[in-house]
């Protein structure tokens, strides 16, 4: 766990409008400053060349593109992530990102809770 | 009739008469299966056998003596008889003596009878006689009418149809070689049937290297099975990938010859089809899982408040509507691209409906928009209709909304410039400093979602609203992008 009163710094790469926005507004009453949301991985990547990150979570699939490259860089980096996608099966070639936490939409607030619970403020502490 | 046993001569001097009597040869004549008739030089009608009879219609004792042209030639053939037969006494030539040829013969009742017609010329005692044999030709002649016409199907087949026809024999060594391919390669698949029997086009080169193995196997398999079908992917002409289905059957022949009859089929169209229905699925699977997560997110944001107001409630259900509504405009379309102002008079009509005495206004161009970006825009303008008829153009002191659009810049990006300009007297009662949720959704979405630029403006003739989008997303087709992912 991070420090008492020190900002935990979470990214949020998601698509769809909608979605971002709500996570926005549940991670920030959870406590949370939220980076982004971001609608790809590149907005996702020049977010993260210029903040600190503590967690992340990231839509799968981004339109034109997937968050592959940006898993990759939170893996090196030993930032926690978890995916959050709408499909059934994960479009993801790289298997050691295949074993990363992966949570199916729709997710309530309490469901978010308990996975960043689960996933990131554990990373973050690990 | 009288003299039994003997050929009457000429030099009796008497009327012509039947030249057989009644003895061996008159038994032969009689029994041939052929017609018979002899004419004599001045082209009279000497002997006319039962098959003449049968075949022409004259009994025999009716044509003894008559001319021949007369009676069994068409009118257009008997000048040239008479000129033939006079020719030949002349000169001893006739270019009809001694062939067999095709000729139409004349029966009594004037129907025509298709003819194989043999003529030789020679010397009884000291009259010069032909002897014609004639067969009707009217039996066979219909049989090969018919297979012409079976035929001229089978070529139609060939040529025209979706399925190519292929044959290959196996040779004595063993070796099967392709024996023909119907012409309607070259339609299916860009390739001259003439060049694949010549083998210049292998079979083997066409095949997608993915596939070739597993059907040699299946086609090793059909001499096993007798028969069989599988499919693989041929790279055509154009060096496109297409879906076959090939169907292949031993025939054994009785002389011994055994071959493949085989049929190609291009399933690519099928093929696609089936690929879309997945993706079609996959994407709906999404997005509805997508529209859950809003709605629960809608029904979060209620919930925190510390009480609940009946607005929010309206809000959250405005919402729903309006994605059910879209959902069900794009559903009727099967999720393809849907007209512009099909789609704004959908969702603006939804608006009118609540307001029924102001204009909604449009203008612009035919224009298609993608499934994703109808979605989006539905959203936006359904929460400006929202507000507007809240605190705009179409509020109690509304006038109306002009909706425009056009496709700007063409020769570099296109961008689809779409505008929003409402209309209302005196001043809106918009409170301009406060950014609601649903300011947020109109000026963030387009934007986020569809990398457009949204400029919004309080104009105290009423609020503008103008975004512009790169065309190509504004006219993506449902998960185009997605494809290429969901084929890993």
């Amino acid at each position: 766990m991070s420090p008492e009163g020190e900002e935990k710094r979470i990214l949020v790469v998601e698509d769809a409008f909608l979605i971002g926005m709500d996570l926005k507004i549940s991670l920030e009453q959870l406590g949370w400053v939220v980076l982004g949301p971001a609608p790809s991985a590149s907005r996702a990547m020049s977010i993260l060349e210029r903040e600190a990150c503590d967690a992340a979570i990231l839509d799968v699939n981004l339109g034109r593109e997937t968050s592959e490259s940006v898993a990759d860089y939170l893996t090196n980096h030993h930032v926690p992530y978890f995916f959050l996608t709408g499909y059934d099966s994960l479009n993801i070639k790289d298997p050691a990102l295949q074993q990363m936490p992966l949570y199916r939409k729709p997710m309530n607030r309490e469901g978010l809770a308990d996975a960043i619970k689960k996933h990131l403020d554990n990373g973050k502490a690990a | 009739m009288t003299d039994k046993g003997h050929f009457k001569s000429r030099e009796d001097g008497v009327d012509p008469e039947p030249l057989v009597q009644e003895d061996l040869a008159t038994v032969v004549v009689r029994c041939l299966l052929d017609a018979m008739i002899i004419m004599d030089a001045e082209g009279r009608v000497r002997e006319f056998n039962k098959r003449a009879e049968e075949m022409f219609g004259y009994r025999r004792e009716e044509v003894i003596g008559q001319e021949l042209a007369s009676l069994i030639i068409p009118d257009e053939m008997k000048e040239a008889h008479r000129r033939g037969l006079g020719h030949f006494n002349k000169t001893g030539e006739g270019p009809v003596i001694g062939q067999r040829i095709t000729i139409d013969g004349l029966h009594r009742s004037g129907r025509r009878v298709p003819l194989e017609l043999a003529v030789t010329s020679q010397m009884f005692g000291s009259e010069r006689i032909f002897v014609a044999i004639l067969r009707d030709l009217t039996e066979q002649m219909a049989r090969q009418a018919e297979l012409d016409r079976v035929r001229s199907y089978l070529d139609d087949v060939a040529i025209n149809g979706p399925t190519v026809f292929f044959v290959i024999r196996q040779e004595d060594d063993g070796e099967t070689k392709l024996r023909w391919i119907s012409p309607n390669i070259k339609q299916i698949l860009g390739f001259e049937a003439g060049d694949i029997e010549s083998e210049k086009i292998q079979w083997r080169d066409c095949v997608h290297p993915e596939d070739l193995e597993p059907t040699i196997r299946a086609i090793e398999q059909i001499w096993t099975d007798g028969k069989g079908d599988f499919e693989y992917r041929i790279i055509d002409s154009n060096q496109e990938i297409r879906w076959i289905r090939e169907a292949r059957r031993v025939v054994y022949a009785n002389d011994g010859t055994v071959e493949i009859i085989g049929s190609l089929e291009d399933l690519t169209l099928a093929h696609r089809g089936h690929q879309r229905e997945q993706l079609l699925r996959r994407e709906l699977d999404h997005r509805v899982k997508n529209n859950l997560q809003i709605i629960l997110g809608e029904c979060g944001k209620v919930m925190r408040s510390d009480h609940i107001e009946r607005n929010q409630i309206e809000v959250l259900s405005s919402r729903i509507a309006s994605m059910a509504l879209v959902h069900q405009v794009l559903a009727a379309r099967s999720w393809g691209p849907i007209d512009l102002s099909d789609l704004i008079r959908h969702v603006a009509g939804a608006m009118a409906d609540a307001s029924s005495d102001v204009d909604v206004e449009l203008s612009g161009e035919p224009l298609m928009v993608g499934v994703d970006a109808a979605m989006t825009l539905a959203t936006v303008l359904n929460e400006l209709g929202t507000n507007a008829a809240k605190y705009g153009g179409l509020s109690t002191c509304g006038q109306g909304i002009a909706i425009g659009w056009r496709v700007e810049g063409m020769e570099t990006t296109p961008m689809v410039h779409l505008e929003w300009i409402e209309r209302v007297d005196g001043q809106g009662i918009r409170n301009t400093g406060e950014m609601g949720f649903g300011m947020q959704l109109i000026e963030g979405m387009i934007p986020y979602e569809l990398g457009g630029e949204v400029e919004i403006d309080f104009e105290p003739s009423g609020l503008q609203f103008i975004t512009r989008i790169p065309l190509d997303r504004f006219q993506a087709d449902l998960g185009e992008a997605r494809m290429n992912l969901s084929d890993e």
